[in-house]
């Protein structure tokens, strides 16, 4: 049964880059945590290293189940996905008034980190099947149109505000890959235009206050605009090369907020300067790239869709949390793959390197 | 094979990834341009900020709430408080600080080093308070010996101030450090640890209103803490004033003549409820609690017999004695089981089983008809009429007139006191209700409890007409601006179960009480208005037939008197209790005649 073209079509770029990302991301973590270090509790960077066995495990789980497959139970995969967030939003352990955690034993993990995996494969799947060449009329559409609200709403109620905008960026990219016709796009955007607004209704006062913050900084920039402030001192004062590790000054002294989280880059290019942050975005941008290559070279329409939602999974993640904390963009809560401190990012990171992998491993079969 | 959709979406597919390519090139390309903008162009700028600067978020407490008499005079306001405070980044040696500040200050190391010590684990640009509220020449001390203080500051905050003192304090209220219990309620959501919130009184049922929005600055300072540059500032929202409906001269006029004793006073308008005056003897002062209370102080109100923080005016029922009797008048006339002149005699005693109960009058009243019964408070006149009434139907007429229900004033713990019923007897002592008990409960006494306010209540529903009103206390909510933002009007309980022909009758006899030659009330009597009203004396400890009643203090009878002026239009009602403080006529009803004429100075015309 093992074919030995699935090893030498092993991208192990990919798969380095990745795992040097993790490594990158472990030890700035070490930084990032070592106020907690005198607590009794396992350090962050190491719980981050165990989370990365976790992750690995799954990857080599994953690249050994054709894609296809996982594409034929994608309905079944989401909506497990979707039960969860359910449980999550009734059940779910509250933290700062959200209920994005599920806890099993010992551990709790984000149900939406997987939800957007589950997602891509299901769009994946429906759009291939159904999408005619000439996008001009299409059959497949009401149904991964309802399937995108769903998850949507979920993860906007718990309330997980930047994932719920990553699902809609997601579902964009896929209309603008299934190259549909110029008027439905027109549609999808007049619609989204009308439903924004709506949604301000449900926004909670301070997801309200850090955009308000975003928009002037000057105005309303007490706890909002504070965190930004203090993101870009970081990042500007670490100059070409940086303070040195542990030499950060702004996460040291714990103005950084979230620095673990989701300001973990600050942290990283107040220590490593521009030098490291170049460093690290290269790194990012390989996997990002080489994640589209795989998408332009799969066996079949199904493989480009999986690898093209994945990588616009990455890609957004990386822009959207880079834009945030240099100041680019309002701040929403996204972890930046690979680098954040997180057990759910990180393994559903590395369950989409899995399926890139997968894709990639797979191209010359037949 | 690849299908033929395959192969003929290929080529889109093909270009579509090109695209998102170059879109992915453009992103990472303009987060290469900002990380170069930030870090090489704005590089040193920042990395100035970083080293010498810091960015400080202060807060700017909003001040809270002014509560206010109807005259718009204030009550409770606010005052600044200065707090030594360190913060510990700008200090080189805490230690050695501590040690300094506590020989300026002359006050124990140990308890400073505790405060900085549970601050640990902190950012260490957040400044620890040391010492709340130092006095202005301790203040002056700290400020010239500051280059010997390095890291300690002087913060500013408002305190609570209550520029009267004791006055009013039970309605008040008083300050405290916010709980845990009050921290997770989601109603004070943005309420964080050590927060001052109001724990009693007008200060806790008016805390949302009378708390503002705190605001806060953004301000970048230098590396000893001293403010070089404000960037952004959000300005406080003013908290709402709180308008009661007492008037703090009434209110000052029955605290002073409560004076020393255990007591209350309460003084409402019968047209519509509104609440004069309140008070409640011991008080206590407001002022102790604004910045936290100390230990000894606590202690001291805590083990205090009297319980000063106690309203006795809603939180302590008592037997309501002869100021009952109104009420077995007016049920024995409305079941039309007496007529207005129908007779008993009264030879000092009434016998009922085996006992003899007696009359307060060892001698007796004679022939007793319903007028003389109350003017002279003739106990076997009403013992006449319990037995007839029997416990049912006077708690049925004792309901409509408000007692043992509680009067909905709003404030917290008020008391239902007890009107006894068969039914009740019977679950309490397992045993029928005992004939004698009628007697008991007829003249106010037994099981009977009631609270001033009720009593109150009851009589300004006499001097209406008849309708019973919810007592209210705070008037309305004002914005800073002056905007009304909520009246409170009044409103109705119920109406009295007594006709208007057998109520004028009672009003009547309510006049004789003060203002005929025999009247038990004759101390309340004034000469510009025509007072009516009632005495009590509510009895601690039952002296049998014949007995000599005890002498210590805590065993003397409460005094009672009840009264409402002028008779035919009144615009006060007054109720004074002395606890243990003997005959009502003559300890009560002087107080209540002080205060009574101590309205119409204010309000002006007394011969109404």
């Amino acid at each position: 049964m093992f074919d030995r073209r699935l090893i030498s079509n092993f991208d192990w770029t990919l798969f380095l880059a990745s795992l040097l990302l993790s490594i990158l991301g472990a030890v700035n973590l070490y930084s990032a945590g070592s106020f907690s270090l005198h607590n009794s509790t396992t350090p962050f960077y190491l719980k981050q290293l165990y989370w990365l066995l976790a992750g690995l495990f799954l990857f080599f789980v994953i690249i050994s189940i054709d894609y296809q497959l996982l594409a034929r139970y994608s309905y079944l995969l989401h909506g497990s996905s979707l039960f969860l967030l359910l449980l999550a939003l009734f059940w779910g352990k509250t933290t700062a008034g959200t209920h994005r955690w599920l806890q099993v034993g010992a551990f709790s993990f984000q149900p939406s980190e997987f939800a957007k995996i589950s997602f891509v494969l299901l769009l994946s799947h429906s759009f291939s099947r159904s999408t005619p060449p000439r996008a001009s009329q299409f059959q497949g559409f009401p149904l991964p149109i309802l399937f995108t609200l769903i998850t949507f709403v979920l993860v906007f109620l718990e309330p997980d505000l930047g994932t719920a905008a990553l699902i809609l960026v997601i579902f964009v990219s896929f209309i603008f890959f299934a190259k549909f016709d110029l008027r439905h796009i027109f549609l999808f955007m007049l619609s989204c235009v009308i439903l924004l607004p709506c949604s301000w209704l449900f926004l909670e006062d301070y997801q309200k206050s850090r955009l308000f913050a975003f928009l002037s900084p000057g105005k309303n920039s007490l706890h909002a605009g504070y965190q930004a402030v203090q993101s870009k001192i970081a990042i500007g004062s670490g100059m070409l090369f940086g303070k040195g590790f542990l030499g950060g000054t702004q996460s040291q002294l714990r103005f950084l907020p979230e620095q673990h989280t989701d300001f973990a880059f600050s942290v990283l290019a107040e220590e490593w300067g521009l030098a490291g942050s170049l460093l690290l975005i290269s790194l990012l941008f390989l996997v990002v790239s080489k994640g589209l290559k795989i998408a332009s070279q799969s066996r079949d329409v199904l493989g480009s869709f999986i690898s093209f939602g994945l990588v616009s999974i990455l890609f957004w993640q990386i822009s959207i949390n880079i834009g945030m904390v240099v100041g680019l963009f309002p701040i929403v809560g996204i972890p930046l793959p690979f680098i954040s401190y997180g057990g759910s990012s990180l393994i559903s990171t590395w369950a989409i390197v899995g399926m890139l992998l997968n894709i990639r491993m797979r191209r010359f079969m037949f | 094979m690849r299908s033929e959709l395959d192969s003929l979406y290929d080529k889109k597919l093909q270009s579509r990834t090109s695209v998102a390519y170059f879109v992915v090139v453009f992103v990472f390309g303009i987060l290469c341009l900002r990380l170069w903008f930030l870090q090489i162009v704005e590089g040193n700028n920042y990395r100035k900020l970083s080293e010498n600067n810091r960015i400080r978020i202060q807060e700017i407490p909003a001040p809270r709430g002014l509560i206010l008499d109807s005259a718009g005079r204030v009550l409770a306001g606010n005052r600044p408080s200065f707090d030594i405070c360190l913060v510990p980044q700008h200090t080189y040696n805490p230690e050695d600080v501590l040690k300094r500040l506590a020989k300026l200050l002359g006050c124990d190391l140990s308890r400073l080093k505790q405060r900085f010590e549970g601050s640990r684990g902190r950012p260490p640009f957040e400044s620890i308070t040391l010492k709340s509220d130092v006095s202005r020449d301790t203040l002056a001390f700290v400020l010239t010996h500051r280059l010997d203080l390095p890291g300690i500051v002087v913060e500013s905050t408002p305190a609570r101030h209550y520029p009267f003192g004791t006055l009013a304090c039970h309605l008040l209220g008083h300050m405290g450090e916010i709980d845990p219990r009050e921290l997770a309620r989601p109603d004070f959501a943005l309420y964080k640890m050590g927060d001052f919130v109001g724990k009693s009184g007008v200060e806790r049922a008016f805390e949302l209103h009378l708390k503002g929005t705190d605001g806060g600055y953004q301000s970048e300072v230098n590396a000893v803490g001293y403010k070089i540059n404000i960037m952004g500032q959000v300005d406080p929202v003013p908290a709402h004033n709180v308008v009661l409906t007492i008037s703090a001269d009434l209110q000052k006029t029955a605290e002073e003549a409560l004076g020393n004793s255990v007591g209350s006073i309460v003084a409402v308008d019968p047209k519509s409820g509104r609440i004069l005056a309140m008070a409640s003897s011991p008080a206590f002062d407001p002022n102790a609690f604004s910045c936290g209370i100390s230990p000894q102080g606590w202690e001291e109100i805590v083990n205090n017999p009297e319980h000063p923080l106690m309203n006795r005016c809603i939180q302590s029922a008592y037997p309501p004695g002869s100021t009952y009797k109104l009420v077995t008048a007016a049920a024995a006339l409305e079941e039309e089981l007496v007529e207005k002149d129908t007779e008993f005699f009264c030879a000092g005693s009434f016998r009922c089983g085996n006992r003899s109960y007696r009359c307060w009058k060892k001698h007796g009243h004679g022939k007793v008809a319903l007028l003389k019964g109350v003017v002279e408070s003739c106990d076997v006149y009403f013992y006449n009429l319990g037995t007839m009434l029997g416990p049912d139907l006077l708690a049925k007429c004792a309901k409509g007139f408000g007692f043992g229900l509680t009067t909905g004033i709003g404030i917290r713990n008020e008391k239902a006191g007890l009107i006894p019923t068969s039914g009740w007897y019977q679950g309490r002592y397992g045993i029928p209700w005992q004939a004698g008990e009628s007697l008991s409960v007829a003249i106010g006494q037994g099981a009977n409890q009631v609270t001033p306010l009720q009593l109150v209540m009851a009589y300004a529903a006499i001097a209406n007409g008849g309708i019973l009103y919810r007592p209210f206390h705070v008037d309305r909510i004002v914005s800073v601006d002056g905007k009304i933002l909520k009246t409170f009007s009044p409103a109705v309980r119920g109406k009295l179960p007594v006709s208007k022909n057998n109520m004028s009758f009672l009003v009547g006899c309510l006049s004789g009480v003060v203002n005929s030659p025999a009247g038990t009330g004759r101390a309340a009597r004034l000469s510009n208005v025509e007072v009516a009203g009632k005495t009590g004396t509510a009895q601690v400890v039952g002296v049998a037939s014949g007995g000599v009643p005890p002498l210590a203090d805590r065993f003397l009878d409460h005094a009672w008197f009840v009264a409402f002026a002028p008779k035919d239009d009144a615009r006060v009602a007054v109720v004074v209790l002395v606890e243990h403080g003997g005959h009502g006529g003559s300890t009560a009803a002087p107080i209540a005649k002080t205060i009574i004429s101590r309205f119409f100075d204010i309000a002006g015309g007394g011969n109404v």
